[in-house]
């Protein structure tokens, strides 16, 4: 699964009627199944670049790969089948009168079979942990569970590659949690995962790559403890390290370690220095 | 939905035009829609609305008037300038250029025909110059100052017309990230006829229809815990327009013109048949 599946070269795009550059001379590279979190500030070209990834977007100049092929060639329908898109706001996408028909749609799409449809169907549920009635109104369910819906919609279509805009945004810690979690077991079945988000909590939890944005360019990326060190690149993109890196840095201000970035990793951090204060 | 959104942009430029009282600018402009009511002279008609492209270069506004209108021009009149020699009323003493069965162009029909057009053409400049040098939310606001300081009624109804202007760019915002998030699941919206690009909006329709509504119920929300109340007649107004010397000028030059037409209805000049 190390493959290159997305590659970007070189990535310029304007927005029509705009002077300036909404992403300048991007390049990177993403393999087969990382979990991967790009972050910046608003306005800082996270949805601007993701949205070149399954053509809702075309490169004004430079180009875009997905499994080798250039997105300006192909429409958003076609590369549907390999990059599933979650909007943030999952009212923007939910329109059937019952759940069964807002899973399906996707799938019939893209021409799938009514076997595989229902199997689908019985598959997403299980994996968004959604207990919902099929024939239940999709604008009846919790914002949390809409969310998960959104991504089940997406899910039925077999993309192996998932990208969620914002996933927590107006959700509550237990609900964004959930969400993440279920992301990471898609992920360890071998999806490729990308999520843009503002929380860094949630980033250090998950995220094993760490892209960074600031005015439409590339600032970091790397595995996730190494960008969280940066910490003077990352505040001038406006992004503050994740609470329990702060206070590890607070807490030991010598530590010559690894910064932890959980707070199970902090507390076990904490243990074995109390442990080496005793001796 | 991209020129409406920039022709309203263009309202809320600054220039002397752009300056007057927009309450003046609709006076305005309702003359230069009554005088290709009145009028189907192509020579006034034709004066009139050079003229109104001249007042386009003191609003600064000329070359985005020409880019909207270059476009729409041939389609607004081109029907009825193709279409109307053939239904002129044929009478024996007209100059036929065709007269064959039941088509029959003659040289008055042709005349007709463009000033028919010329009419078209009058009121789409008109209409045009006013949406382009006029910031309808401040005409609306306008109008309710007025509405509700001299006629004593409620600012809610040009506050609903406000609102409608603002869903607007923000309807147009939600349009294209709910078809976007549909072709992120395999819709093809752009491919198919016209008849199954439509059939395909259909889905789309319901998140949009959702999230204007949801919309409509938060900004009544707000507007309640913001104290709006519909019976208020006392509300203040944190603009407030004053007309002045200028605005008037400018009313004038529309007032003047609808005098010359009236003056030219009375001398029987104001038709086309003048020149058969």
């Amino acid at each position: 699964m190390n493959e290159s599946i997305i590659r970007v070269e070189n990535l310029n795009y304007q927005y029509p009627g705009r002077t300036a550059y909404a992403l300048e001379n991007v390049t990177l590279e993403i393999n087969g199944g990382e979990f991967i979190a790009i972050i910046g500030q608003n306005g800082s070209g996270k949805t601007t670049l993701i949205k070149h990834f399954n053509g809702l977007l075309k490169p004004t100049s430079g180009k875009v790969f997905i499994h080798g092929e250039e997105t300006s060639q192909k429409k958003t329908a076609e590369l549907a089948k390999f990059i599933g898109y979650v909007f943030q706001n999952p009212d923007h996408q939910i329109f059937a009168e019952t759940i069964r028909d807002e899973i399906t749609f996707g799938p019939k799409n893209l021409g799938f079979s009514k076997e595989r449809i229902e199997g689908e169907i019985e598959c997403v549920l299980k994996e968004m942990e959604l207990d919902v009635a099929l024939d239940e109104m999709p604008f009846q369910l919790s914002r949390g569970q809409r969310q998960r819906l959104a991504v089940a919609s997406v899910l039925a279509m077999e993309p192996s590659i998932l990208i969620i805009d914002e996933p927590t945004t107006g959700q509550d810690w237990k609900e964004s949690m959930l969400l993440m979690n279920l992301v990471q077991n898609l992920n360890e079945k071998g999806h490729t995962c990308i999520v843009t988000t503002h929380n860094m909590n949630l980033v250090s939890l998950f995220a094993r790559r760490v892209i960074v944005m600031k005015s439409g360019g590339v600032i970091l990326d790397g595995n996730t403890q190494d960008v969280f060190r940066q910490e003077n690149e990352l505040l001038t993109a406006g992004i503050k390290p994740p609470d329990v890196y702060l206070l590890a840095k607070m807490l030991l201000p010598n530590l010559q370690l690894e910064k932890p970035l959980t707070p199970d990793g902090l507390a076990e951090l904490i243990n074995n220095q109390m442990k080496l204060d005793l001796l | 939905m991209t020129i409406v959104l920039q022709m309203l942009e263009t309202g809320k430029a600054k220039s002397p035009i752009h300056a007057c009282d927009p309450r003046m600018k609709l006076l305005w402009w309702i003359c230069f829609i009554i005088i290709p009511i009145l009028v189907t002279n192509p020579i006034l008609l034709l004066a009139f609305t050079i003229f109104i492209w001249i007042l386009s270069g003191v609003a600064k506004i000329t070359k985005k008037m020409y880019q909207f209108l270059i476009v729409t021009y041939p389609i607004m009149i081109g029907f009825i300038v193709l279409t109307w020699p053939f239904f002129y009323p044929p009478t024996p003493d007209q100059t036929f250029l065709i007269n064959w069965s039941i088509f029959h162009v003659s040289v008055e029909g042709l005349i007709y025909a463009v000033a028919m057009g010329l009419r078209i053409v009058l009121a789409l400049t008109a209409c045009t110059f006013f949406v382009m040098t006029t910031d309808l939310m401040d005409l609306a606001s306008g109008l309710g100052e007025f509405l509700q300081n001299k006629l004593h009624i409620s600012y809610m109804y040009p506050l609903m017309v406000i609102s409608s202007f603002k869903f607007i760019p923000e309807l147009s915002g939600d349009y294209l990230l709910i078809t976007d998030s549909f072709r992120s699941r395999a819709l093809d919206i752009d491919s198919g006829s016209f008849f199954q690009r439509l059939k395909k909006l259909i889905p789309v329709s319901v998140p949009l229809i959702d999230i204007m509504l949801r919309r409509a119920q938060r900004i009544s929300i707000a507007l309640e815990v913001k104290a709006f109340n519909v019976k208020n007649l006392n509300r203040t107004f944190y603009k407030e327009h004053h007309v002045c010397a200028k605005d008037f000028l400018f009313l004038a030059s529309g007032i003047f013109a609808l005098i010359l037409s009236i003056a030219a209805v009375l001398m029987n000049l104001a038709k086309v048949e003048i020149f058969f």
